[in-house]
């Protein structure tokens, strides 16, 4: 579901204006920073997970073991 | 925890799912490629050759004006989900119903007789696909840049588009030639027309649901201006954007291979006679080229991207001068043919995988640098422009080459009903020289650009830095507008 990254209201998919129906904050660019670290943890667990997999595999585990 | 130089804003999850969008779209466009979009139109449509080759050189005339004009209109785009992404919700829809109109054309006039209704069926269905494609595929294009500020994460975006569709299209163009063969040989009692719908469909539904995934699950993350840039200054900006005119200047000479394509068919059709044998060529250069795939972080790290269309220049050269030599007597022999060829086809193979990646990654870097001098970016605009040159390119090169056919002494005469062809003292070895030798030659003029070509080592990072505190001072001003 869509929210609004200020007030968390739900925002339609099919709703394209830049500014919050409900409080009028920028939703793509409000806390853009913070969002952007979000996004970095949350790229960083799949990247561990992945690389953890890839040790599984024996031809991969010279390279993949840390 | 990964070291800051380690640092990425896009997943697996996400890089997989813009994967697996590209490989829609390669499913879809598949059929529409000119070859097959041709052999569409006459064969199964019933349309004569030549109001379908005049609609194709209408519509490429068209694209010069449209592409752009597209482009810089996305380029004005600002919504919440960003300026390229808002395309990629919206257009799949639509785009599944224009393919299937496309290729439903024959079954869905069954009844009609009339050419005339056909012809603006052919000019409806195919200049509103074509349309429809265009505001689809360049916010896609833009997307590997504007996904994220990061060149790690530009790469791996990229690479996965282009494994990932680089299959898919296998797939698609298996599934079309043996429906249209068991359709053909009566193994399936299909007519063509179906087989042609039935590929609509499945373009559709599969290609196009693939391809909605990139509007679901990737995001932008670089700060756009909020300002819109209006037409004029999109066409502006282009032409002051040096680095990107190198690299679009490059592509033009470079895709004048687009020779290798025509002469590998008439010389595996005219030559050795035997088409099928194209297959067998293939297989070696195209696992090799997917597991080039690996390597792609440890090359990017000891070579920076101008080096790498360097080294890709020589060794299709090379490599182009070696096997012409290697087969210089030897070219109808099939024992010496098949492995000089499947070496020309690894060799190539390789350097093109790491080519395409590079090749969309520096338009990204060109965009970065011309944010830079005006605070702009233009994803819209430029991927627009590459592609629209790409298009004309090679369809001047195809053109060019089937000129080529008869000055070395290739004709083909109807003989009881059949085409049979006709060939002079040395067509052969000239067809072999055009296949093996000349594409390498030519491709490397692409090279020339390059000498000018300097956004590489530091010069990159330093912009990458100030562009980076650029969008933070944008940022804050968004963030004190917004108290
Ligand atoms: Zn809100």
């Amino acid at each position: 579901m869509r929210k609004c990254p200020k007030c968390e209201k739900r925002l339609s998919p099919f709703y394209f204006g830049t500014e919050c129906k409900h409080c009028g904050a920028d939703i793509l660019y409000y806390h853009f920073d913070e969002r952007l670290e979000q996004d970095a943890a949350k790229a960083e667990v799949q990247e561990e997970k992945v690389q953890r997999l890839l040790g599984k595999l024996p031809f991969l585990r010279k390279k993949y073991k840390n | 925890m990964n070291p800051e130089g380690e640092k990425r804003y896009v997943g697996y999850g996400e890089a997989l799912a813009y994967g697996f969008a590209a490989g829609g779209k390669a499913f879809v466009t598949t059929p529409t490629q000119s070859g097959y979009l041709s052999l569409f139109f006459t064969k199964v449509f019933g349309l004569p050759a030549g109001s379908v080759s005049f609609m194709m050189l209408l519509s490429g005339l068209w694209d010069a004006i449209n592409d752009p004009l597209i482009g810089s209109l996305i380029d004005k785009t600002r919504t919440g989900y960003g300026k390229l992404r808002a395309w990629l919700i919206i257009t799949p829809l639509p785009f599944a119903v224009l393919t299937v109109t496309l290729f439903g054309g024959p079954s869905f006039l069954g009844g009609v007789n009339s050419v005339g209704v056909k012809i603006a069926y052919m000019y409806v269905s195919y200049i509103l696909w074509e349309l429809c494609f265009t505001f689809a595929d360049v916010p896609f294009n833009g997307m590997t840049t504007a996904v994220s500020p990061l060149a790690r994460d530009r790469t791996r975006v990229i690479s996965f588009s282009t494994f990932i569709s680089g299959i898919v299209a296998g797939a698609a163009q298996t599934l079309l030639l043996s429906l249209m063969d068991a359709s053909e040989k009566g193994i399936w009692n299909i007519s063509l027309r179906t087989v042609f719908l039935l590929i609509g469909v499945i373009s559709a539904v599969f290609g196009g649901g693939l391809f909605s995934l990139a509007g679901i699950f990737t995001k932008e993350r670089i700060v756009q201006s909020a300002r819109q840039p209006s037409i004029i200054e999109g066409f502006k900006v282009l032409i002051h954007n040096k680095p990107l005119v190198l690299i679009v200047l490059s592509n033009m000479l470079m895709s004048a291979g687009g020779l290798y394509n025509v002469f590998t068919t008439y010389y595996f059709a005219e030559v050795l006679k035997l088409n099928s044998l194209k297959l067998l060529i293939d297989i070696p250069g195209g696992a090799v080229g997917i597991g080039t795939y690996p390597f792609i972080p440890a090359i990017k790290r000891k070579f920076d991207n101008k080096q790498i269309m360097i080294i890709h220049f020589i060794s299709k050269a090379a490599v182009g001068i070696v096997c012409f030599f290697a087969g210089f007597r030897h070219y109808t022999s099939k024992a010496v043919a098949v492995p000089v060829l499947m070496l020309l086809n690894i060799v190539i193979s390789i350097v093109n995988t790491v080519k395409n990646i590079i090749s969309t990654e520096m338009i990204g870097d060109a965009i970065d640098y011309m944010e830079l001098e005006t605070g702009e970016r233009n994803e819209g605009v430029s991927f627009a422009v590459s592609s629209f040159f790409g298009k004309l390119t090679s369809s001047v090169s195809t053109s060019i080459a089937t000129a080529v056919l008869p000055r070395i002494g290739l004709s083909y005469k109807t003989v009881g009903g059949q085409q049979v062809s006709v060939k002079g003292e040395k067509t052969d070895f000239y067809i072999w020289m055009f296949y093996v030798l000349i594409p390498q030659l030519v491709n490397a003029l692409g090279v020339i650009p390059y000498f000018w070509y300097n956004l590489t080592g530091k010069r990159l990072e330093s912009i990458r830095a100030q562009l980076a505190l650029r969008r933070e001072e944008l940022l804050a001003e968004l963030e004190s507008a917004e108290e």
